[in-house]
């Protein structure tokens, strides 16, 4: 058994859902790439459903009523867990977004991770697994009153797959 | 005699266009007929003040808001709640990222407080 890692890191200009959903589409339709072309579709699926359902997974949450400083405990309360590897990591400066501050910078970040095991679909006699980190982050930027919004989604893919040939021996393999 | 506001909870999330009502009671208890609001500054507020033990407001504007109440000259309590103007008038982290910036921006110093509260530091 073989395993790498890799990461891909990008940003695009909407804080909105439909754009990080969009634009995590987009990294899917090149990460695929790495795997064969008979595992491309089935793959893509997976990940593009654990993209979405992170991003889901935070955008989702209803924080009326909650204290605005307490980010990490109302994730905790709503069962999605603050350790990484246990489900969502997560912090939160929503105050900042309704307080002017004196000068440039950033005023609002939201940002989480979720790792997610994705087997690989069965395919011949290739079995393994793809343990995926999504991390979805937003931070808003006031200067002079223009605002400007960024969204970021940074996805880590661990491989590890094995593949046993018909002469006996094991190949090994990772994306 | 003094005066403590139960609810919303103090730096709690609220939304533009949903009133929100606070409940006060005095300690000791019994005159909470006598317990007076007040929005103070300019907040976009639907309802400036008030009197009794509830008191119903809603805002128009993104903002870091404050309520008063008090019982006769002395006795005082407030609440600050950040209030974001979303387009559908819910308060999911998607809402919030995508709310309106607020039209008069204030900090936390800019009311006088009457208890203390609990700011991350830096915010001030």
């Amino acid at each position: 058994m073989k395993m790498i890692k890799e990461e891909v890191t990008s940003a695009c200009e909407a804080a909105t859902k439909q754009g990080l959903t969009d634009f995590g589409e987009a990294l899917i339709r090149w990460w695929p790439a790495a795997l064969t072309l008979d595992l491309k579709t089935s793959v893509s699926e997976r990940i593009k459903s654990a993209v979405n359902s992170n991003i889901d997974s935070i955008l989702d949450i209803d924080l009326l009523g909650k204290n605005v400083f307490e980010a990490d405990k109302i994730l905790s309360d709503l069962g999605l867990g603050v350790e990484p590897g246990d489900g969502v990591k997560f912090s939160g400066k929503l105050a900042h977004l309704a307080i002017k501050r004196g000068g440039p910078g950033a005023i609002c970040e939201v940002s989480a991770d979720k790792a997610i095991d994705v087997p690989l679909p069965p395919y011949d006699k290739l079995s393994g697994n793809l343990n995926i980190n999504v991390q979805v982050s937003s931070q808003l930027r006031s200067m002079d009153r223009t605002w400007d919004t960024k969204a970021a989604i940074k996805i880590t893919v661990t491989g590890e797959w094995s593949w046993e040939q018909d002469f006996g021996s094991q190949a090994t393999g990772s994306a | 005699m003094d005066v403590r506001i139960n609810t919303p909870d103090d730096l709690s999330i609220q939304v533009c266009g949903r009133t929100v009502t606070l409940t006060a009671s005095t300690i000791p208890p019994g005159r909470e007929s006598e317990i007076t609001w007040e929005v103070p500054l300019k907040q976009f507020q639907t309802e400036a003040s008030g009197r009794g033990a509830t008191f119903t407001t809603s805002w128009t504007e993104t903002g870091l808001k404050q309520v008063v109440a008090r019982v006769g000259k002395v006795a005082a309590d407030d609440v600050m709640l950040f209030v974001y103007k979303t387009a559908s008038v819910r308060a999911t982290v998607s809402e919030i990222l995508e709310s309106a910036p607020p039209r008069i921006p204030r900090r936390p110093s800019d009311y006088r407080t009457y208890r203390q509260h609990q700011y991350p530091i830096g915010l001030e």
